[in-house]
């Protein structure tokens, strides 16, 4: 039934990792409320809408970075991640 | 304010469902795709990011999405500016205005392949009207000259999708009172001014949807172009989702399709983002000015 | 008060002439003519000789002929290809409307944990460029059963649909006001009486211009109908496409199966004319 989708364990782990996260942050925010604030982005956004636009960063620097950079993927994901965590803290 | 009550997430549940049917187990498959050589479901080889610099380092796929990108702002540039001059122009009241709405709308009720293959007709040099009189003027021929090829898209996007922002710019016009237009008139204000100073502030919101929609469209763009071109002369109009659309199901090549679908779902994201974040925005600042 | 607004009536309407050109009204009907040239050379090429329209340029044709039409409704392929076409766009009309109605309702009347992040991802199914989900669906329905069946290509289209429809659906219900429910509870309406005794006459219309937007859009979608069709449930754009490209186009019958194909609009079009940019604008005009 699932053959189909030839499923390897990279896009599994991504997307069962996905799921978890928003599942989390759907029970975090049934019992605590997102606060809604202004970081650096200059819109308002909630603790939800930090999580996309960094998962969406990352990924949009990532493409960037294979695109220009040939080699040196571990470095590229390391400026990633940051990225993606100063979105979330300060964004 | 709106009520609370999480037991409205029943209300929406079919529907999440429905739409991860049809749209998330795809990705899901296409995320797959993008991380192997797949030869049949049994035969297939872990290929890593392999795809991926395949992709961004490929001229052709660069060049289909500059030339997407090329045309949405093109089409964008013809469009707005055209559809507000027609809206601006359109009967406002009585049997005129519901028939001049009806004939508005009719390019945007034909399915996309029916304008490509009436347009191809109608373009060619030796039988079609359009073509005939252009060829005549300009030494019009869209099937060999690049250029001619790239207007042709051009004027039927044109073509198809103005009316939509004439509907828009004309329901945004509706909407502003009389009393503006009286006050303008005692200020003894210009044609230009009203529209700058009395309509433009009011249809602010009604561009951004128009800008928006015809953006994505635009840049997505392919069955005219597959009807009409091809994707020619040469490769002047293989847009994204053509090319993207030859990989797939013309080569059959699933793992370049995959990574080629991700970026481009990606990019989608980033515009759809854009998108909702400039609509509710507007939402936002006019709830505290009521307030 | 009625003295100073008939003054100011008095005073202002010949201003408010002034406002647009004197021949604003016949430039208008001018563009639309011009717009119009396409539609009617379609209309022109489905009743000439198909050896006329590929050998002589003429503007008004000097032969008519009705076989594109005979052919169109006589001929096998054609207007089953039609009937597949009108009977996924309705099936997937009624799926949509149906499942979007409740979930449009909920994103209106009530906040809940995710609601802006779900509406949003809706959005985003719209906005996908279906060339993106070609070869998944066409492996996805081939596994599932569903290849080469108008309901395979019904559910498919739900893909952009469902969306549509809660994102148009949402617009009409939040125009009226919230009292209506509140009075209905008083009452002791249950939400599911309610929902169906007086809420769907209610918004009725905005059901009505959503049913004709997902038709529509079901309607002239060529990419996905034709990926996962070959040939029971094969579209009529499907049909139209694969003409054009084998070499000796019959170009009569091409034109006739396009002017088939925008009647469905063309009929529709009248009923829903004051609401057509509110549902282009997916319900936020």
């Amino acid at each position: 039934m699932l053959k189909w989708m030839v499923w390897t364990l990279p896009v599994a782990i991504v997307f069962i990792a996905a799921f978890l996260l928003i599942v989390g942050l759907t029970i975090w925010g049934h019992y605590r409320t997102p606060r809604i604030r202004k970081g650096f982005l200059r819109i308002t956004t909630d603790r939800g809408d930090r999580v996309y636009i960094a998962y969406i960063s990352f990924a949009a620097f990532m493409i960037l970075w294979i695109a220009l950079a040939d080699a040196m993927l571990y470095v590229g994901t390391g400026i990633g991640v940051a990225l993606a965590a100063i979105i979330l803290k300060w964004g | 304010m709106k009520t609370r009550n999480n037991k409205a997430w029943f209300l929406v549940l079919p529907v999440i469902l429905v739409v991860s049917f049809t749209a998330l187990i795809p990705l899901m498959t296409v995320a797959n795709y993008a991380l192997q050589d797949v030869f049949s479901p049994d035969n297939r080889l872990f290929v890593g990011m392999k795809w991926f610099y395949d992709i961004t380092n490929d001229p052709l796929i660069i060049d289909a999405f500059q030339r997407s990108f090329q045309f949405s702002i093109q089409a964008l540039l013809i469009q707005i500016p055209l559809g507000i001059a027609i809206a601006r122009i359109m009967p406002k009241s009585g049997w005129k205005a519901s028939a001049a709405l009806v004939a508005v709308s009719i390019p945007l009720i034909i399915p996309f392949n029916v304008i490509g293959s009436t347009w191809l007709i109608f373009s060619r040099k030796d039988i079609g009207l359009g073509g005939f009189l252009l060829n005549k003027l300009f030494d019009f021929d869209f099937t060999s000259d690049p250029k001619d090829g790239w207007g042709l898209i051009l004027a039927v996007d044109v073509w198809h999708w103005t009316p939509l922002v004439v509907l828009l710019v004309y329901a945004g016009l509706r909407s502003i009172p009389q009393a503006y237009y009286q006050a303008a008139a005692i200020d003894g204000a210009s044609s230009f001014a009203v529209f700058r100073y009395v309509e433009l502030p009011k249809l602010r919101r009604v561009l951004l949807i128009a800008l928006l929609l015809r953006f994505m469209d635009s840049f997505m763009i392919y069955t005219e172009p597959f009807v009409i071109t091809g994707g020619g002369p040469g490769d002047a109009t293989t847009f994204a989702s053509i090319l993207l659309t030859n990989i797939a199901v013309g080569q059959f090549d699933v793992g370049r399709a995959g990574a080629y679908s991700l970026i481009f779902f990606l990019l989608i994201q980033i515009m759809s983002f854009i998108f909702y974040t400039v609509l509710t925005l507007q939402d936002r600042e006019e709830e505290t000015k009521t307030k | 008060m009625s003295k100073s607004q008939t003054l100011v009536k008095g005073a202002f309407s010949p201003q408010k002439k002034k406002r647009s050109l004197p021949w604003s009204g016949t430039i208008f009907w001018l563009v639309i003519a011009i717009w119009m040239v396409p539609v009617v050379w379609l209309i022109l090429m489905s009743v000439r000789p198909s050896v006329d329209i590929l050998s002589n340029f003429e503007v008004i044709p000097s032969r008519f002929t009705f076989d594109g039409y005979r052919d169109f409704i006589l001929k096998d392929m054609w207007y089953k290809a039609y009937l597949n076409s009108l009977t996924y766009s309705t099936l997937n009309t009624i799926f949509s409307v149906t499942l979007a109605l409740p979930a449009a309702y909920a994103f209106s009347r009530f906040s809940f944990t995710g609601d802006k992040h779900l509406f949003f991802w809706l959005l985003t199914n719209r906005m996908a460029p279906a060339a993106v989900f070609l070869l998944p669906f066409y492996n996805m329905y081939n596994a599932v059963g569903l290849f080469d069946k108008t309901l395979g290509v019904a559910i498919a289209h739900m893909l952009f649909n469902v969306p549509l429809a809660v994102w148009i659906l949402e617009g009409f219900i939040s125009g009226i006001p919230r009292q209506v429910d509140e009075t209905a509870a008083i009452d002791g309406y249950s939400l599911p009486k309610f929902f169906i005794k007086i809420f769907l006459p209610m918004i009725r219309s905005g059901i009505g211009v959503t049913a004709f937007f997902c038709f529509m859009f079901s309607w002239v979608e060529l990419l996905i109908a034709r990926t996962i069709t070959s040939t029971d449930a094969k579209p009529i754009s499907a049909a139209m496409t694969r003409t054009v490209s084998s070499a000796g186009t019959d170009w009569t019958l091409l034109s006739t199966a396009g002017v088939m194909t925008i009647i469905p609009g063309v009929l529709a079009i009248w009923f829903v004319r004051k609401y057509i940019a509110k549902g282009f604008a997916l319900g936020r005009v």
